[in-house]
């Protein structure tokens, strides 16, 4: 299932409606190159701007936006998450991958 | 008793309210966690969907940061980094690629210590101390134990229970004194991480899974996963909304419940900090 999602991928073959989650997917990948860990914040940034040049979906930008102070309310929201020290030998995992 | 701990990204994240409760009833149980030093995510769903050898590298990493500090044993509380873990495992063993994996993850790998979840460590703990220890029985508690997917499959990896009709939560919920239901929806997808990707796709199988839960008579799920406690707890308000109906179903971790059993407070354990809190 795995390789025929890969191979969809590097075909151009991702359906329409699948855009959104290949979208969150390269996102998360490219947010734990930068950080070795998930920074959840920039995640969501990074994957609603990518869904909105994709779609021109404006009110996707602000979907779910009610939900920050009822996490914040909680202890959920963490501005400055923490990075991995090494972030280098997670960046040479991610060029021999 | 000391064990690896490896926490994922969802724990110093928004359910950072499991790793609290974690903390707190394992300390009770004189369970110490000693967290691998400067660990990495594990790729999560997004690795194993885009790139499968980067799928094995990233959790490769943190096999090898544990073993080169000498755990036996690690404690992975999210089913996902915990598969993720024994699929490295699995794959290293006797088809060459420990050697191509050390290589890429600069570092030594064995692949010979146990990963653990969050049920196992209490089997380790012992079911039997475990209601010993027992100061509050649940006796108001009729849960629904909820696996998802990942605790128990793909079986031919985690080798964790029967995969398609789980008990292992139940002894855990017997143990402290509360009733358990049969139900048909306790190893069904939740939608893991994709409420924000595929939001339509949550909550159908969320209210599916809550409305089966409470025609079962569960009072409450209960889960061992932050993503499964996401969908169903944060998320249960918008399945209100496009079901409209009334829910209010509580989902506890499973560490909550037993904390509670051992005497800690809600507050100890970050059970108030949940969006489903009873009256």
């Amino acid at each position: 299932m795995d390789a025929l999602r890969e191979i969809s991928l590097a075909e151009g073959m991702v359906a329409p409606s699948q855009q959104p989650i290949v979208a969150f997917q390269q996102a998360f990948l490219d947010n734990i190159r930068r950080n070795g860990r998930l920074a959840e914040l920039e995640l969501i940034a990074q994957f609603k701007t990518a869904v909105f040049f994709r779609t021109g979906r404006l009110a996707f930008l602000f979907k779910d936006a009610s939900l920050a102070p009822q996490l914040g309310k909680r202890k959920k929201l963490h501005f400055l998450p923490g990075k991995v020290r090494d972030r280098k030998v997670v960046e040479r995992i991610f060029a021999k991958c | 008793m000391n064990i690896g701990y490896y926490p994922g990204c969802a724990l110093h994240g928004s359910s950072n309210d499991y790793e609290q409760s974690l903390r707190a009833c394992l300390g009770a149980l004189d369970v110490q966690l000693q967290e691998v030093k400067d660990w990495i995510c594990c790729g999560a769903t997004a690795a194993h969907a885009l790139n499968h050898k980067l799928s094995l590298a990233l959790p490769a990493r943190n096999l090898a940061l544990a073993e080169r500090e000498g755990h036996k044993q690690l404690f992975a509380p999210c089913p996902l980094c915990s598969m993720q873990l024994l699929k490295v495992q699995k794959a290293m063993a006797g088809n060459g690629l420990r050697a191509e994996l050390s290589q890429i993850v600069e570092a030594d790998l064995r692949g010979d210590g146990q990963v653990l979840n969050l049920i196992q460590v209490f089997q380790t703990v012992g079911l039997d101390k475990l209601k010993t220890a027992v100061k509050e029985p649940l006796k108001s508690i009729t849960a629904a134990c909820y696996y998802g997917c990942l605790l128990t499959r793909p079986p031919e990896v985690v080798h964790f229970d029967d995969f398609e009709q789980p008990k292992s939560m139940e002894a855990v919920l017997a143990a402290l004194g509360a009733k358990t239901v049969e139900w048909s929806y306790k190893t069904e997808c939740c939608g893991a991480g994709m409420p924000m990707a595929s939001e339509d796709t949550v909550l159908d199988l969320a209210h599916k899974i809550l409305s089966n839960a409470a025609a079962h008579g569960a009072n409450c799920v209960v889960v061992a996963c932050p993503m499964c406690h996401v969908n169903l707890d944060m998320k249960q308000a918008a399945v209100e909304q496009r079901y409209n109906k009334k829910l209010g179903m509580v989902i506890y971790y499973l560490s909550d419940l037993v904390g509670l059993a051992l005497g800690l407070s809600a507050e100890q354990l970050g059970v108030n900090r949940h969006f489903v809190t009873k009256a």
